[in-house]
């Protein structure tokens, strides 16, 4: 499980990078997140759809209802030009961030 | 049975009741339910299980709510800060709506406000008008700065003073010794007595016909339309004709070189000058050239005394007027130093700007009366007293309307709306109702400018509201009393907490309850002090006019002759004429009669020398002048026809005559020799007042002489005044054909001294009423507030017995004790205002103190009956309505 905290903290950088590979609906990017942690990662509703609206307020990202082709209807969410380059400026920080960790990490021994 | 539908709705419904889960979140979230519901049935669950499922996978209501919420309110917050131009929401639309609305809603009190702002903004408007008008007097001239009238400090035994009469030589001398004198003029203003001006058939009386030099048009830059400028007032016996009085003559006809009759002489006319404008002092009409009186007696050389003729000078650019005035100061010693010895005085010159002529020099008679400063500080003092009723009235009603109004604050603050927002809402408003009372006030000053007109006799030119000045004045009087009185309600409502304010009620009235209080008790305070300004105005006018003068001012006809030499010795004989009438009961002919002008003339004892004479008041008048005015002799005997002497050698004195000579009694003083020729003292009358009550009694002499008469005053029967009066007119026209017959009345000429005491009353009485107004409009609104405040109270005391009478008392209380208390701040300031002004009157009236119980009085009856109306509406009205809705 991952903390609170930095689930909090990484939700932005992720939902952004899920988006640059395309539209997407809410419950599929839960299940995005899901797979692509390999579970670690399991987000709530609840979280989720405040923090779609506020990147939306931002300006990050668009949505538009589409009917799927089994007749649901769903809110699908796109990257904008800013979100694009808002997601480059957290990918960078990010890096930072893991960079500087990979290479602590690196010189400690590894105990199995 | 499981109608999954049916569930959904209800999961919708508890979504809904959540206030920050918009129509579009509540379908994405059940979008997204659906997706896990579909997911659950493909692993295998039935309807109801995945349903539950999906249902324990996603949050509850009150999370998502709080969740949305937290990211709503993050939202508006930042959208709140970045507007510092945010007041101007206040007066935007939106706002002006809301508004326009809530004044219509409350009629009433809206009415009271913008009446009050009205009449408040309209008095200063009227007054603004008025001041402008006052000090603009001659500020169109361009050369302002360098124009001065010379006038004449002259200081001997008897004091010292300032005249603007001058030496007749000192406008050429002037020209001709300094090189920084650019023109100088000699003026003689007319303006005394209207004059007749004949021009074939057409024959008026005028009042402006001036004397002046050539150097009178450079000096005010007074434009010549028609005509040579080096044949203005060049020749003798030559007249300018302003625009008017050309068109008044001569209609379309060219008046150069035609022949008018002035006054008896003949004038050839050489050109037209421009109309003077309405905010001069110099109302020249027509202008004779000095060369025409130059030859007369008293215009020759430098005599002290004989001082008469104006100065106007225009210096150079660039010259220094007070190097100038010293340098100029002693000219009199050079030119009249000998005589200036021989009578032990000394005259001195001094520069008076003409920027501060009109307003500031009451001493140097000016070329028109002028209003006194004083009144123009009295008249912005009332002004402003009324500017700060207003803004109370405003400040009182909006804070007792704040318990109406605390809930939208609080559901606005509630909302997330700003403190800073909300004091420029309600500024906003206070500024809209402001401006709306300015284009009320427009049209109020604009009908109320021929009553001010009528009240005081000024006339204001409506159309100077349209000025850049003006309109920038109103607007920034608008938009201070719209800030002034709209801040403290502002920012009162505005520190209202929501949570107190939602919750229950907001207990405004203690708070604000003290501070209108205050504001009321301030209102009848200054009213109050008005009405006793007024009753002392009024009543020292009236005193004045009841005041036993010495003389009897009553059912005396005056008639007037235009010239000395109209009537000399042939006075018996009109006099005869006149008496043939029964209605006329005495006649006298005079130099003068009491009201109007009378000369001085040096006197002193027979063998003393000539330095301990007096200038005396002098009047010439035959044997009935003091039969006629009824004053008594109290030493000697009065004139007498039968005595021989008494046809031109024989002195009356007054009793201040006789004490400014030093003798002790009047028994004293007759039988005492005046100047070389021996004029002898043969009696001595009893003080009277020949001015009005402003000045004292003066010393003063009457001599028996033939000569110098302008008046025939008679003592007539009133019972019917026309045929007396057509008696009188038949008798002039017969014996002075070709004169225009001209009359007065003692009394009505005597009390037109008191003419500035009667209009400064009148506009006293009307700024009172103004200010009473307002201040029962205020107490009438805070009556009815209060009144609607008790209605509960009311209906209770009702059905507990209380009797009508009871409860209309129970509430008159109250504000009987504040105006009360009015009184008490009231009465001080206004005695010490009234004592400061009756110092200007040499004869005053003591104040009563019946006169503060009368105002009083008035005062509470005013304010009683305001509130009685309130009072009496609560006290009557059915309990059972009151309490019903409890």
């Amino acid at each position: 499980m991952v903390p609170k905290a930095l689930v909090a903290a990484s939700t932005k950088p992720i939902i952004l990078s899920i988006l640059v590979r395309g539209e997407d609906y809410g419950y599929q990017i839960i299940q995005r997140v899901k797979e692509i942690s390999g579970g670690t990662l399991e987000w709530s509703d609840n979280m989720l759809y405040p923090v779609l609206h506020r990147l939306e307020g931002d300006g990050f990202i668009v949505s538009r209802w589409k009917l799927s082709e089994g007749g649901r209807l769903r809110k699908y969410y796109k990257l904008t030009e800013t979100g694009r380059k808002e997601l480059e400026t957290e990918r960078s920080q990010w890096m930072n961030v893991h960079n500087a960790l990979a290479r602590l990490w690196e010189l400690l021994p590894v105990r199995d | 049975m499981f109608n999954l539908e049916k569930e959904i709705r209800k999961w919708r419904r508890a979504l809904q009741k959540n206030a920050s889960l918009g129509e579009n979140n509540i379908a994405e979230l059940e979008s997204h339910l659906r997706e896990e519901m579909a997911r659950q049935a493909a692993a295998g669950a039935g309807e109801e299980a995945a349903f539950q499922a999906a249902l324990d996978r996603s949050a509850s209501a009150e999370v998502l709510g709080a969740e949305f919420g937290k990211s709503r309110s993050r939202r508006i917050q930042r959208a709140s800060v970045r507007r510092p131009w945010g007041f101007l929401a206040g007066i935007f639309p939106g706002y002006l709506r809301l508004a326009l609305r809530r004044m219509i809603k409350h009629k009433g009190y809206s009415l009271i406000n913008v009446l009050a702002l009205t009449v408040g903004i309209a008095s200063c408007g009227l007054v603004l008008l008025y001041v402008r008008f006052e000090t603009s007097v001659d500020t169109y001239q361009k050369d302002i700065n360098r124009i001065y009238q010379v006038g004449l400090y002259q200081k001997t035994a008897q004091g010292e003073n300032v005249t603007g009469g001058n030496y007749t030589l000192l406008a050429p001398a002037l020209k001709e010794l300094y090189p920084q004198v650019e023109f100088a003029a000699q003026i003689l203003s007319g303006g005394y007595e209207p004059q007749p001006v004949v021009y074939r058939d057409k024959a008026f009386k005028e009042e402006n016909i001036w004397t002046a030099s050539p150097d009178l048009l450079p000096v005010l830059d007074i434009p010549l339309l028609r005509g040579d400028k080096s044949e203005a007032l060049i020749r003798k016996n030559t007249v300018l004709l302003s625009e008017r009085i050309a068109r008044k003559y001569f209609g379309a006809e060219d008046p150069l070189g035609k022949s008018v009759r002035i006054n008896d002489r003949d004038y050839e006319v050489t050109g037209v000058i421009g109309d003077p404008p309405p905010n001069t002092q110099f109302k020249h009409d027509m202008v004779l050239s000095f060369k025409s009186v130059e030859e007369e007696e008293h215009f020759q050389g430098w005599h002290p005394g004989m001082a008469a003729v104006m100065t106007l000078i225009k210096l150079k650019p660039g010259v220094d007027a007070v190097d100038f005035e010293r340098t100029i100061r002693d000219l009199p010693e050079k030119y009249a130093g000998e005589e200036l010895k021989k009578m032990g005085a000394t005259n001195l010159m001094v520069l008076k700007p003409l920027k501060k002529l009109y307003l500031y020099e009451p001493t140097l008679e000016s070329f028109r009366p002028s209003p006194r400063l004083v009144y123009l500080y009295i008249l912005s003092a009332i002004a402003l007293l009324i500017f700060v009723l207003a803004c109370m009235n405003f400040i009182n009603l909006a804070t007792a309307r704040s318990a109406g109004r605390a809930g939208e604050v609080g559901v606005r603050k509630a909302a997330g709306a700003e403190r800073r927002q909300l004091v420029f809402q309600f500024l906003g408003e206070s500024l809209f109702v402001a401006f709306a009372s300015l284009a009320l006030a427009v049209i109020l000053i604009l009908l109320f400018l021929p009553v001010f007109e009528a009240l005081t006799g000024i006339v204001l030119d409506g159309a100077a509201l349209l000025r850049p000045a003006v309109i920038a004045w109103l607007v920034g009087l608008t938009l201070l009393i719209g800030i002034a009185s709209g801040i403290y309600p502002a920012l009162f409502l505005s520190s209202f907490q929501p949570v107190v304010v939602l919750k229950g009620r907001l207990r405004t009235g203690l708070k604000g309850a003290r501070l209108r209080r205050i504001l009321v008790v301030a209102q009848f305070a200054i009213s109050i002090t008005l009405i006793i300004g007024t009753l002392i105005i009024a009543g020292q006018v009236s005193y004045m006019r009841d005041q036993p003068l010495g003389f009897a001012k009553e059912q005396k006809l005056v008639i007037t002759f235009r010239t000395w030499g109209m009537m000399m010795s042939n006075y018996e004989t009109v006099k005869n004429e006149l008496l043939r009438h029964p209605d006329i009961l005495a006649a006298t002919a005079c130099s003068g009669v009491p009201g109007k002008g009378v000369n001085r003339t040096y006197y002193f004892p027979t063998g003393e020398q000539a330095e301990k004479g007096l200038a005396l008041r002098s009047l010439r008048a035959d044997h009935d002048f003091f039969r006629v005015f009824d004053i008594p002799v109290v030493a000697g005997r009065p004139f007498q026809k039968d005595i021989p002497t008494d046809t031109y050698t024989a002195l009356v004195f007054n009793e201040q005559g006789v004490r400014s000579f030093g003798w002790a009694t009047p028994e004293e003083a007759v039988g005492k020799t005046m100047t070389d020729a021996r004029i002898p003292v043969v009696g001595i009358v009893r003080d009277f007042h020949w001015w009005g009550l402003q000045r004292p009694i003066e010393p003063m002499v009457v001599r028996v002489a033939p000569d110098l008469f302008r008046y025939i005053a008679m003592k007539i029967n009133t019972k019917d005044l026309p045929a007396t009066i057509a008696h009188v007119k038949a008798v002039y026209d017969r014996l002075f054909p070709g004169e225009i017959f001209e009359y007065f009345f003692v009394d009505e000429n005597f009390d037109r001294q008191y003419n500035t005491e009667v209009r400064i009353g009148r506009l006293f009485q009307v700024f009172t009423f103004v200010a009473l107004f307002i201040a029962c409009l205020g107490l009438f609104g805070l009556a009815s507030f209060i009144a609607e405040q008790r209605t509960k109270e009311i209906g209770i005391r009702k059905t507990l017995g209380a009797s009508v009478p009871g409860i209309v008392t129970l509430l008159s209380r109250e504000f009987t004790r504040w105006v009360l208390l009015a009184n008490l701040i009231a009465w001080p300031v206004a005695y010490f205002v009234g004592r400061k002004w009756l110092e200007n009157f040499a004869i005053r009236m003591p104040i009563p103190w019946g006169l503060f119980l009368l105002a009083s009085g008035l005062a509470l009856a005013v304010a009683q009956l305001t509130v009685s109306y309130q009072s009496i509406r609560a006290a009557t009205a059915n309990p059972v309505d009151s309490l019903r809705y409890e």
